[in-house]
């Protein structure tokens, strides 16, 4: 055998290999989340009459997904919410990744466990802490009371605020990881380098650091997005009377109508806009890089 | 000798034969004679609700039977009513909201039930024999456990003049301390009441919706769980509600100031039923838990002693002092409207997009 037979030997070998890494998650993947999708997307065209589904093949689910305007606003207000959910998370996650990455040093295992452990706590529970914490007889209303700051229990819960800090507790995780990822990875010495050559602290950041960093913020971003555009049990939890997000509204058509092909056209098309965003903030982050 | 013998060969024979037609003609008459053991899925309410199963139906079936009974619990009807549609796993009895029976039917996702094995079914209330939540069904797909109303929960602390009408959610100094269960049928229900419509009969919607719109501005939340509604009451996040009298009771008993009032206008009636779903795999202990849970003793201690709803069993002996406590006097029952299952079938699609609207 000659030595481009056994490069290509060699080629095939990995080949095989690679696709015998990849193949038990293909597999999840295609039993998990392909079929059901599918399953998903071949019942939004089934017909739903008297509390009877049957597979007669028809579009009014996606005509009435796109004509009855509650749908709409719902939507906006979701994507809304987690606009405001990913700037602010962006806000706050990005000083602390900083610090863990750049600044922690011999602590920088701990502060990263210290990260990682509200995800050992179910969201469910973490989500009641914020009840207990933010109630009219919990925590927060108690000292401002003991201490004279408020004469009356301050009304923070069942709010749309509410429902946004409750999100940013708890997707902030999803947006430090990543830049954390980013950030540890920078030389040093760019940064060095450009205060050496005169910048300020500030230009070095604006010119080196974040520039540098947008791979992580665009998935933190992304993450963090999707999850809260996504998001049912917060709003839920701690929502108040006009507080319905769109994985709400999917839910009570599963749930309570049993109207199961208008759930699943609303869940396709609130996952095709979800996948176009995705598209969209890969190309601008790919552009930026 | 040998003639005889050939009698009894052919005697046998015939045996056999009759017995095998038998199987064909009467399967009921030989499933009856199932063995009753194994394991049993059974599916209940949370909170408070599935504790009183457990200690007042459950353990005396596994004792009485020798059944190993695996308890698993949900949060509300709607979720269960997925489930059993979705017929993905095993559960052998659950409990489900008359509202849902006729859905869950035309769905084929119940079985039929061998009436032959359940003989307590017998005695229950005639309205829960030939339910009108069943759609006029020829076989029967449902026992009802317990019924009740859904009227008005109060603190007695926070709200001084005690409430006699659903607009009393309107009370000014209500603002922001009213809660109402977000289920759509629900909603529109006291919308339909509030506008003086009958709920198997709504003429106009839009009145309905219009009159819920007023009471959005009162309201704190929409709660979703019988254990939400529990917290929030118990917290005085919520002053005023509509909820169940065997939840109100238990706060009650808690050292809560919660009372329960059916406002002049009336009440809706609920039903919560036993069902067996098309996924059971151990049918003959379904019937025999479910006609255990319908005995009258079984049943006696289990509103008495456990949750605090009206039996649907009518032998269940209780005192007029019980009756009142439990809501179980005649005059509520003759005057509870329960919802026709399939007017609701027809229309919840509508009151769930009008639910949607308010929450919107």
């Amino acid at each position: 055998m000659n030595a481009a037979g056994a490069a290509i030997g060699t080629a095939r070998r990995e080949r095989a290999k690679a696709a015998a890494l990849l193949l038990p998650a293909a597999l999840w993947l295609l039993v998990f989340f392909a079929l059901p999708a599918f399953v998903l997307l071949d019942s939004s065209f089934d017909r739903y009459a008297d509390a009877k589904v049957s597979d007669d093949f028809t579009f009014a689910n996606y005509a009435r997904v796109f004509s009855e305007s509650v749908y709409l606003k719902v939507f906006l207000r979701s994507v809304a919410v987690a606009a405001l959910v990913t700037a602010a998370s962006l806000l706050l996650a990005y000083p602390v990744a900083h610090f863990i990455a750049r600044r922690a040093g011999k602590n920088r295992d701990l502060l990263f466990l210290a990260l990682i452990v509200p995800f050992w706590t179910s969201i469910v529970i973490r989500t009641y802490a914020w009840k207990i914490l933010l109630g009219t007889s919990g925590a927060v209303n108690y000292f401002l009371l003991q201490s004279g700051l408020a004469e009356a229990p301050v009304k923070m819960l069942f709010s749309p605020s509410a429902v946004v800090v409750g999100l940013i507790h708890v997707l902030l995780p999803f947006m430090i990881i990543p830049l954390y990822a980013s950030l540890e990875k920078i030389d040093p010495g760019t940064v060095e380098a450009a205060m050496d050559l005169g910048a300020g602290r500030v230009q070095t950041f604006l010119r080196i650091t974040f520039p540098l960093s947008l791979p992580g913020v665009g998935v933190g971003c992304l993450l963090v997005f999707i999850l809260a555009l996504g998001s049912f049990l917060t709003p839920q939890l701690l929502g108040g009377p006009g507080s319905l997000m769109i994985s709400n509204v999917i839910q009570t058509e599963y749930m309570e109508t049993g109207n199961w092909p208008l759930g699943g056209a609303l869940a396709v098309v609130f996952l095709a806009v979800s996948l176009v965003f995705v598209a969209g903030c890969n190309k601008l982050f790919k552009a930026e890089e | 000798m040998k003639s005889i013998k050939i009698k009894e060969e052919r005697r046998t024979a015939l045996k056999t034969i009759a017995a095998g037609g038998a199987m064909l003609a009467f399967p009921g008459v030989v499933r009856a004679q199932e063995k009753i053991g194994g394991e049993l899925y059974l599916e209940t309410f949370g909170g408070a609700y599935s504790e009183a199963v457990t200690a007042y139906i459950v353990d005396s079936f596994r004792e009485k039977h020798g059944v190993k009974v695996r308890v698993t619990n949900f949060g509300t009807g709607g979720e269960q009513f997925a489930k059993i549609k979705a017929g993905n796993n095993r559960i052998d009895v659950s409990s489900l909201n008359g509202s849902r029976i006729w859905a869950s039917i035309q769905a084929q996702a119940l079985l039929p039930l061998r009436l032959e094995n359940i003989p307590n079914f017998r005695k229950l209330h005639s309205k829960f024999q030939n339910p009108a939540y069943e759609g006029g069904s020829a076989e029967r797909y449902s026992a009802g456990l317990v019924w009740g109303d859904t009227a008005i929960a109060y603190n007695t602390d926070l709200v001084k003049e005690k409430p006699a009408s659903w607009h009393d959610f309107l009370r000014p100094e209500l603002q922001g301390r009213v809660s109402l269960l977000g289920q759509p049928l629900t909603m529109v229900q006291v919308g339909a009441i509030m506008t003086g419509q009958d709920i198997n009969n709504i003429a106009d919607l839009s009145a309905v919706e219009k009159k819920l719109e007023e009471v959005k501005p009162q309201l704190l939340k929409f709660w979703s769980s019988g254990s939400e509604m529990t917290q929030l009451l118990a917290t005085r996040e919520v002053w005023m509600a509509n909820f169940w009298r065997g939840r109100v009771n238990k706060l009650r008993e808690d050292g809560h100031p919660i009372q329960y009032v059916v406002p002049k206008e009336g009440a809706p009636g609920w039903v919560d039923c036993m069902v067996v779903p098309k996924t059971c795999e151990n049918r003959r202990a379904a019937e025999a838990f479910i006609d255990h849970a319908l005995d009258a003793g079984v049943q006696g201690k289990f509103v008495t002693e456990g949750i605090t709803y009206a039996p649907c069993n009518v032998g269940v002996a209780l005192s007029r002092e019980q009756q009142e406590h439990l809501g179980a006097t005649p005059e509520i029952f003759e005057t509870a409207v329960f919802p026709d299952a399939r007017y609701v079938a027809a229309n919840q699609d509508m009151w769930n997009l009008l639910a949607n609207r308010i929450k919107s």
